[in-house]
């Protein structure tokens, strides 16, 4: 071989080297302890940080919601005993901590308090219970459960300790049955409210038809735009885009009264109405449901457009040519491939949109008529007037419940679709 | 500027561009009278550098755009203005364009469907569709699970399902890798083999052309430069463009000195005399460029083998597989590349060798001037 050829021999061993060490390289990737131990390490602060501020309250609300702190403080050796014992007329050491109990409270009468949530369950019960801490038995007396029993033979029905357990119980279904209007009975039935008690089942009926207008009129505002934003040119999509995202970044406030100055009787509209001859009286537009649904509307616009306008951004041209090449018209090609392409991020964007309109409090607190509730003004009224955690939390639980159903329809639904990226990323590691 | 061979054909052409023009396209591609025609049955292929108007020209036959002037005809009859989705063209397109929402066998059923097949015998035909494509084991995975080599099989299994009187096809291996290419590029010849469609192809890989056409036509700044087949446009190029698109070539200038059909003299800028075959020059004093392939070049050629013979001195060599290519200097600067078969590489000469290269006159041709 001449001298000529030598580059192309030292090329070689190069190669080899690279080689050894890529195949170093990607061993010591496959490995994965240290670097899984690091990645971890580098995403403790994020995760403590999710554990302490996310799930720690989530957790807390629900357990606030389905906790029954009425009893729960009261009468503790009573309810000790009570949860030791599970016959179902309980024994002796029952009878006598509930008496001991009862006397403890006698002298500042707060067993009356304490009595409250039976009554509520039950007024026989409550009546039962008053009338055995108004006429204890005299000490040294045998058998307590004896003179219980003596005193009322009710006292030995099982049905008695059934609502008085349930009354006692640590959790109670009580203020989330109540959320929804309905009343467990003592035989454990669930019966609806009468009607004229009604009241909470109702607002939230209002809440979700106020989400679905709400979704219903940022989509058909929302997809035109988005799809007049992906066929317009670079620089003025940019420029509505940032405008979207300046509106996200708007405080609610500021555009809960922009509206309501809008929609005010000295407002905008009646001016123009007014102006025009139209009308004579300033019409009485606010405060009311449409109001609310035009300012929520407005509000959560960016959210239905920014998915549907990612969506729509993996169309390409070349699919739609495609579709009208194959034989579809126009028209059909639209029904056939861009909707359908588009549809995951229509989802995307309603599920956003309706699950943020159900939780929404500023802009309906401040615009809503008289009677117009939502789940989240309820929510405060609870947590902030009434003080009733309980409520406050079983409503809140009801939110979340709602949203987390719709997002598990989403995802059985559209994971078949996405998940693409992480299959290809393990693929690529397979080949390693 | 159609070159002379554009109307070469005096046959029923299904197909023909007829002076088309296409002003300014957002891509700044466009045709500037385009004529071509195009036979039942063939394999033809657009080959050309990006932006040569070649999309422009398949997106005008597909149905996708309209010429600005010119007429495009299908068996006689103007097409230039009937829609898409009833020209029963079939597209492939670079980019696959698979329907992310449908599987592949959705995907290949799909234009069955638009044509009113019922679901069942749509079913069946894009299986065997699929078949034909060896992609059975895959007909229920959607596009993003498939392998590009897979998509670009679901893509030509569904523009073949429904018969199309013509298929084409727009750089569809342009995105494959170069193992993957080639085997696609096989099973694309077969597939037309097999079903005898008119394919109108368009790459800018002259290797892809030369293995896959009947046909070629070279594209640039908007119109046909010549066609012919892979063969006559490789050995005998009409102008220099379509040398150099053709494959590697040695290309001199020159001036002509005499001119003598069907050869002449040229005086290279640098000195040299050489004998070769005039193509395209206007008569002596023209200047000229000469193409000789680097595989004609002989070395130590002997009296009877090249009129053309001078001293050069060998400043390299690549050792290329199948075979070496050797840099060469003439005495007078002027630098030469020549391809050598293996075989003869080992007999005699080396690096900084003094040699003597040569070639015959109709290897040479003297072709357009450089502009």
């Amino acid at each position: 071989m001449t001298a000529e050829t030598i580059p192309a021999e030292q090329a070689k061993p190069d190669v080899g080297m690279l080689r050894r060490r890529l195949s170093k390289l990607a061993h010591s990737l496959n490995r994965p302890s240290r670097l899984t131990l690091l990645s971890y390490a580098l995403c403790a602060p994020l995760l403590l940080l999710l554990g302490l501020c996310f799930l720690l309250p989530l957790l807390h609300v629900l357990h606030t919601g389905l906790a029954n702190p009425v009893i729960g403080g009261a009468w503790p050796e009573f309810i000790q005993t009570l949860r030791d014992d599970h016959d179902d007329v309980p024994g002796e050491p029952v009878f006598r901590a509930l008496a001991l109990e009862m006397q403890r409270q006698q002298e500042d009468k707060a067993y009356k308090l304490t009595l409250k949530p039976f009554s509520q369950q039950d007024p026989e019960l409550w009546r039962l219970l008053q009338h055995a801490a108004e006429n204890l038995p005299p000490k040294g007396f045998g058998s307590t459960k004896a003179w219980f029993i003596g005193s009322d033979p009710a006292w030995a029905e099982p049905d008695t300790w059934k609502v008085i357990r349930r009354v006692a119980a640590p959790y109670t279904t009580y203020n989330l049955f109540n959320a929804l209007d309905v009343t467990l009975t003592p035989d454990g039935n669930l019966r609806l409210k009468p009607t004229e008690r009604r009241g909470y089942s109702l607002v939230i009926r209002d809440t979700l038809i106020l989400g679905f207008w709400v979704t219903l009129f940022a989509l058909l505002l929302g997809y035109p735009l988005a799809y007049r934003l992906v066929t317009m040119r670079k620089v003025p999509a940019r420029i509505i885009l940032s405008g979207l995202l300046a509106l996200l970044w708007t405080s609610v406030l500021v555009k809960t009264y922009a509206w309501m100055a809008i929609f005010d009787r000295n407002g905008v509209i009646n001016g123009m109405l007014l102006g025009s001859g139209l009308i004579e009286e300033p019409l009485a537009l606010r405060p009311s449901w449409a109001v609310v649904t035009v300012a929520m509307t407005y509000a959560l616009l960016p959210f239905m457009i920014l998915p549907i306008y990612q969506s729509m951004r993996k169309v390409s041209l070349d699919q739609l040519r495609a579709a009208v090449s194959l034989g579809a018209s126009p028209t059909r090609a639209v029904f056939t491939v861009y909707l359908p392409t588009t549809t995951p991020g229509i989802a995307a964007g309603c599920l956003l949109v309706f699950v943020l309109s159900i939780g929404y409090y500023t802009l309906p607190a401040l615009a809503a008529g008289a009677g117009q509730t939502t789940i989240s003004m309820l929510l405060v009224e609870f947590a902030v007037t009434i003080a009733n955690n309980g409520m406050a939390a079983s409503m809140a639980s009801f939110v979340l419940l709602i949203a987390a159903g719709f997002y598990f329809a989403y995802m059985r639904t559209f994971a078949p679709l996405r998940g693409t990226i992480t299959r290809r990323v393990s693929r690529r590691r397979n080949i390693q | 500027m159609g070159g002379p061979e554009s109307q070469d054909d005096g046959g029923d052409s299904l197909l023909r561009f007829v002076d088309v023009h296409k002003d300014f396209r957002e891509d700044g591609s466009a045709l500037r009278g385009m004529n071509l025609d195009i036979h039942a049955g063939e394999f033809l292929t657009l080959l050309g550098p990006s932006g040569g108007g070649k999309s422009t020209a398949l997106m005008m036959l597909a149905g996708f755009d309209t010429p600005t002037s010119g007429d495009i005809l299908y068996k006689g009859q103007s097409i230039a203005n009937i829609p898409a989705h009833r020209r029963n063209f079939g597209v492939v397109f670079q980019t696959r364009a698979l329907f992310p929402h449908l599987t592949a066998l959705q995907n290949v059923a799909y234009p069955l469907r638009m044509r009113g097949v019922s679901r069942p015998e749509a079913t069946k035909r894009a299986r065997e569709a699929l078949a034909r494509v060896h992609l059975s084991p895959l007909v229920g995975k959607r596009p993003a699970k498939l392998a590009a080599g897979e998509q670009q099989r679901v893509a030509l299994a569904r523009v073949m399902v429904f018969e199309p009187d013509v298929i084409v096809m727009d750089e569809p291996l342009a995105a494959l890798d170069m193992d993957l290419a080639i085997r696609m590029e096989e099973e694309i010849r077969q597939l037309h083999e097999g079903l005898g469609n008119t394919v109108v192809y368009a790459t800018q890989d002259h290797s892809e052309a030369i293995a896959l056409s009947h046909r070629i036509a070279i594209m640039s700044a908007g119109a046909v430069q010549q066609t012919g087949t892979p063969a006559a446009l490789y050995e005998e190029p009409q102008n220099a463009y379509t040398a150099r698109f053709m494959g590697e070539t040695n290309m001199l200038q020159g001036t002509v000195t005499s001119y003598d059909e069907p050869l002449c003299q040229v005086t290279l800028d640098t000195g040299e005399e050489v004998t070769a075959t005039a193509i395209s020059i206007s008569g002596a004093g023209a200047r000229t460029r000469l193409s000789v392939r680097p595989e004609r070049l002989i070395i130590n050629p002997d009296e009877t083998q090249a009129p053309n013979r001078y001293k050069a001195r060998v400043v390299g060599m690549d050792f290329r597989g199948d075979h070496t290519l050797l840099h060469l200097r003439l005495a007078s600067g002027t630098h030469l590349e020549a391809k050598i078969p293996n075989g003869r590489v080992e007999d005699g000469f080396g690096s900084d060798d003094e040699i003597e290269v040569g070639w015959q006159a109709r290897h040479c041709r003297a072709l357009d001037p450089p502009s």
